[in-house]
């Protein structure tokens, strides 16, 4: 299922749900050329915020990835205070969400390293260029060395634009 | 840290392979339209993917 941002990112907005969008979606907005099949974001662990997150989400059948469908598992804030990362399948595509990425930075953390996107008629935070290849240098999988090439390109060419 | 600066080179020698119009024509739509963009591209990779399963799935019932 290709995973849409414009159907997931506004019902997270709107349910005050703070979070920053990272990994190869946030790649797409810095420009990158690449195709991603699922939208990462961090997200807040306060106990306001988880009680936020998971009705946003519930309504989009949000279950573990991968896993086999007869296995227990309830969206709920308990599950998510009890967890940390999450890799789920919803009906609007794969949601991959993470209470800490790859070297342990958490939300607020990466927060001054985001910066406000306008788009799909709401505003939401993205993570800054520099901040995503370091967040993929750590993750160090074939596949974030293959993105950071380009990442790095388009780093080079967004400061030449800049002068 | 050795192997530091050798890695370096190394994303440098890749950037080298990197199509740079692509990421050009990106940088100037909005972010909406590279959102756009993108799921156009997502929505031909999953139609070449079924394509191709459907041609597996012939070619196995032969």
């Amino acid at each position: 299922m290709a995973v849409d941002l414009e159907q997931i990112i506004p019902p997270l907005v709107r349910a005050r749900v703070d979070f920053i969008l990272i990994g190869g979606m946030a790649a797409i907005l810095h420009g990158s050329a690449r195709v991603t099949f699922d939208v990462d974001v961090v997200y807040s662990r306060t106990d306001q915020n988880i009680e936020r997150l998971a009705p946003a989400l519930a309504p989009h059948g949000p279950h573990l990835r991968g896993a086999p469908r007869d296995l227990p598992f309830s969206w709920d804030a308990k599950t998510i205070r009890n967890g940390l990362n999450f890799t789920l399948a919803t009906n609007l595509g794969d949601v991959d969400l993470f209470g800490e990425v790859a070297g342990g930075e958490t939300y607020s953390d990466l927060l001054p390293h985001s910066f406000e996107v306008e788009a799909f008629g709401v505003r939401f935070k993205c993570i800054d260029l520099p901040t995503l290849i370091r967040i993929k240098e750590a993750a160090d999988r074939p596949k974030d060395r293959e993105a950071v090439t380009e990442l790095r390109v388009l780093l080079e060419e967004s400061e030449e634009k800049q002068g | 840290m050795k192997g530091a600066p050798a890695k370096l080179d190394t994303i440098r020698d890749h950037m080298r392979d990197i199509d740079r119009t692509l990421l050009r024509e990106n940088l100037k739509l909005t972010f909406e339209k590279r959102a756009k963009k993108h799921l156009r591209a997502l929505q031909m990779v999953e139609e070449l993917r079924r394509a191709g399963k459907k041609l597996r799935q012939k070619s196995d019932g032969r």
